[in-house]
């Protein structure tokens, strides 16, 4: 019955099960195809025929089973052989329960239609292509009736349509609902709910439109009757689960279109956008409250120039390994081109700055005190460390420095932005705290040195006044003795040898007390002076930090062995160099220099020269200076340059004070043989 | 005619005794030296001393224990303390034991001589010389 009626239909109309076995096939089918329905019924539809598609048949069919129907041009091949171009269109039938029954195909040869229709039919596929690939919700919606409605009020005096629209929004719901509704693409089924198509194509507009964007409306209409091409905005619209979605609504009248009144709505779901925009402003929120509320000095830096030259510079060589490989220079520039860009209120607080602009200021004016810490960052950004920190001093826009904990971070995402935020914790109460325990441990460190040297002195006293008091006696004695009218020559003779020993004895507890104070038991091995000189100078890094001074340091070139007890050697250095800050520090030098330089002279010696420049030594006490006890300092105990000239000579050594050539400062030298001469036995 | 005073010097400096000797001796006193005051108070000089000067800190018995100790027995001999210390707390204790005199070495030989005509008369050669 069923077959009966298909035969009379002129076009193909092909029935295949969901495998895709054909089980119907109109008499159009075999006529086109050349296979009769009884080659057919039964066959694998696409085997049979050769169906073939730009895109895979499993895709188009899945897209089929999806959405219920497909319609295009694809290849086959008829019984004998020849290629065909048909035209089809599938549709899905369902049972009563809504299941996928089978596919039903029309046919049509498109080799039969005519040229111009097949170039009609081709745009017109094009066009329905387009429309509905579009990932935009495409309205064709029929605004013939809202025309008149307003041809209406225009005619009835109303000249000012906003004002009246604005005034009457019962009118614009009105219009909403003239609104006809041609045609929609997929899009707009499932971006407004919709199941099927016809839920929304025939009817009316005004679903779509909460209250608080019916003035979108309102504002395409008047754009219509303004003759503008186009409108677009962004608006909120409702589903047909009554759900609201964020659009970007645009309107357009399309040229063939306007005779008909029809005109095509774009909308184009954004609310993913929104919702990502409404975090990014959530976010960006919550990081101003942050930046602003933090109790840390934060700081936003542009850092599109050090990156640039960072990248420049380092592009094609491996990162430094040592700070000391970065020229200071190099980090001076990048400082002077860096600005800050943002400042939290705690920044402006730390860095006593007035107002906030007072800081967009480019950051070398921070850094005058310590730009090496610049230099550390930029060492630990090369080498790809996630970030940096230490503690340092920066300076203050009132020109005061002030101790931080100084951080910054290096993520990927700031610095390709070419911005970077430094914090800074202000530590000053900290340090100032530990400054003053530091100060109080040197004070008694100082007090115990003193006590013990008091009681050093009191025995050293003790011990070099019992001979002092026998040779006075002796002394008297031998004067009584020699002042009789018959001097006892045999009394004075005892008495005189006496002395003599006594002042031996006396001699004796001088050389023990100097070598008690250098009393530790030498242990000579051979060592480059270079690097203990060097190394001496380390244990002295705070101290030159805390007075500023500069330190140059010039090794000799080549080995510069001697055979020397390391500690002892450096205890020399020590105490040279702590004179010469002592020294420039009581005379207020700025700023106070100290040069140390290792030199060879002739080709056994080697010489260490220490140079300050302080107020120089006195001619006149310069050669006493290396006596126990002489000292021209207040506090000073004098037995530093005792010490120092008892170590230099157990080296096989000598020590010497003196000025500068130029006069302006002292210079102490201490000469060493060196280890070939000390070996080859002088 | 008086026998010259007998004055016994004690100190464990032997350098410092014997010159003290040979000094007291040039004065005309007559003298005994010892090591330590334990030694001087074994011995028989005890008996016939007129005059002590000792040093504070010796091994043993302390100048200033010996001078507590005569200051029970033989109040009428005078201590003379010496010493070669500084400490003023050394010093103060010392002198609260009130000794005939505290001398701090070294000392003015003259200053001694002084000190010993106050406490028990002029030695022998002195007293030749004042003639």
């Amino acid at each position: 019955m069923v077959d009966d009626i298909a035969d009379l239909i002129a076009e193909s109309l092909i029935v295949r099960d969901l495998r895709g076995h054909v089980t119907l096939w109109n008499r159009a089918s075999e006529s086109l195809y050349g296979f009769s329905s009884a080659a057919a019924l039964g066959r694998s539809l696409h085997e049979l025929l050769g169906t073939r598609h730009l895109f895979p048949m499993a895709d188009i069919e899945a897209r089929l089973l999806a959405v219920g129907s497909w319609e295009g041009e694809v290849g086959r091949h008829g019984a004998d052989g020849r290629d065909l171009s048909v035209e089809v269109r599938w549709t899905l039938r369902r049972d009563v329960g809504g299941m996928p029954v089978d596919i039903v195909e029309t046919g049509r040869n498109i080799a039969a239609l005519s040229a111009l229709e097949q170039e009609t039919r081709l745009a017109a596929h094009r066009y329905r292509n387009l429309f509905q690939a579009m990932a935009a919700a495409f309205w064709e919606m029929d605004f013939s009736r809202v025309r008149m409605m307003i041809g209406g009020l225009m005619a009835s005096g109303v000249t000012d349509l906003p004002r009246y629209m604005a005034d009457n929004p019962d009118w614009v719901v009105e219009a909403m609902r003239a609104v006809h509704v041609v045609d929609v693409n997929d899009k707009v089924i499932s971006l407004f709910g919709a199941s099927r198509r016809d839920e929304i194509v025939g009817g009316h507009v005004a679903w779509c439109f909460p209250p608080q964007s019916r003035h979108v409306f309102a504002e395409s209409l008047i754009a219509a009757a303004r003759r503008q091409d186009r409108y677009a905005t962004e608006t909120t619209l409702t589903r047909l689960d009554g759900r609201f979605i964020d659009v970007l609504f645009t309107v357009c009248w399309p040229e063939e279109h306007k005779g008909r009144g029809h005109v095509l709505v774009g909308v184009i779901d954004i609310t993913e956008r929104k919702q990502a925009e409404e975090e990014t402003r959530r976010s960006e929120r919550r990081y101003r409250e942050l930046f602003d509320h933090m109790p840390v000095a934060l700081g936003q830096l542009d850092m599109r120039y050090m990156n640039s030259q960072l990248a420049a510079r380092y592009a094609n060589q491996p990162p430094p390994r040592n700070e000391m490989d970065i020229d200071l220079n190099f980090i001076q520039d990048i400082l002077r081109s860096t600005k800050a860009i943002e400042v939290n209120p705690e920044a402006q607080r730390l860095f006593r700055a007035r107002r906030r602009e007072d800081m967009l200021i480019p950051i070398e004016r921070f850094w005058r005190t310590r730009p090496e810490t610049v230099r550390r960052t930029v060492l630990a950004r090369l080498n790809g460390e996630p970030g940096y920190s230490e503690e340092t001093k920066v300076d203050a826009l009132d020109g005061t420095q002030i101790d931080v904990l100084y951080t910054v971070a290096f993520p990927p995402s700031t610095w390709e932005r070419g911005t970077n935020i430094v914090a800074f914790i202000d530590i000053g109460d900290r340090i100032a705290a530990l400054a003053r325990v530091e100060q109080m441990q040197a004070e008694l460190a100082h007090a115990g040195r003193v006590a013990m040297l008091g009681e050093m002195a009191a025995s050293i006293a003790h011990e070099v006044n019992q001979p002092l008091a026998a040779i006075a006696t002796s002394g008297a004695a031998c004067l009584r003795w020699l002042n009789r009218a018959e001097p006892d020559l045999g009394e004075v003779r005892e008495l005189a040898g006496r002395v003599v020993s006594d002042a031996q004895r006396a001699a004796g507890i001088i050389a023990r007390v100097r070598d008690m104070a250098a009393n530790r038991r030498a242990d000579h091995v051979p060592l480059n002076l270079n690097e203990l000189v060097e190394e001496a100078t380390h244990f002295l890094r705070h101290e030159f930090q805390a007075r500023q001074v500069e330190l140059h340091f010039s090794p000799v070139s080549g080995p510069a062995l001697v055979s020397a007890d390391r500690i002892q050697l450096q205890q020399v250095v020590v105490n040279l160099a702590v004179n010469a800050l002592q020294a420039m520090a009581e005379a207020k030098i700025s700023p106070p220099r100290l040069s140390i330089a290792v030199m060879a002279v002739g080709a056994i010696w080697l010489r260490v020269v220490v140079e300050d420049n302080g107020p120089g030594l006195d001619p006149a006490t310069s050669p006493r200076l290396f006596e126990s006890f002489f000292t021209t300092k207040r506090e000073g105990l004098g037995i530093g340059l005792a010490v120092c000239r008892s170590i230099v000579e157990a080296h096989g050594g000598s020590i010497e004070a003196g000025n500068r050539a130029d006069g302006r400062g002292a210079r102490f030298t201490f000469t060493l043989p060196s280890v070939k001469a000390a070996t080859s036995g002088i | 005619m008086s026998r010259a005073p007998f004055v016994c010097v004690i100190d464990d400096d032997q350098s410092l005794c014997a010159a003290l000797v040979n000094l007291l001796r040039s004065y005309g006193y007559r003298t005994a030296a010892y090591g330590s005051a334990d030694d001087f108070l074994a011995g028989a000089d005890m008996a016939r001393v007129d005059c002590v000067i000792s040093d504070i800190q010796m091994p043993g018995m302390s100048g200033i224990d010996l001078r507590l100790l005569l200051m029970g027995t033989r109040p009428d001999i005078p201590v003379i303390l010496m010493t070669a210390r500084t400490e003023p707390v050394l010093l103060e204790r010392a002198a609260a034991t009130k000794p005939f005199r505290l001398l701090q070495k070294p000392f003015d030989a003259q200053d001694l001589a002084e000190c010993l005509a106050d406490a028990i008369g002029p030695g022998e050669a002195a007293i030749q010389g004042a003639d």
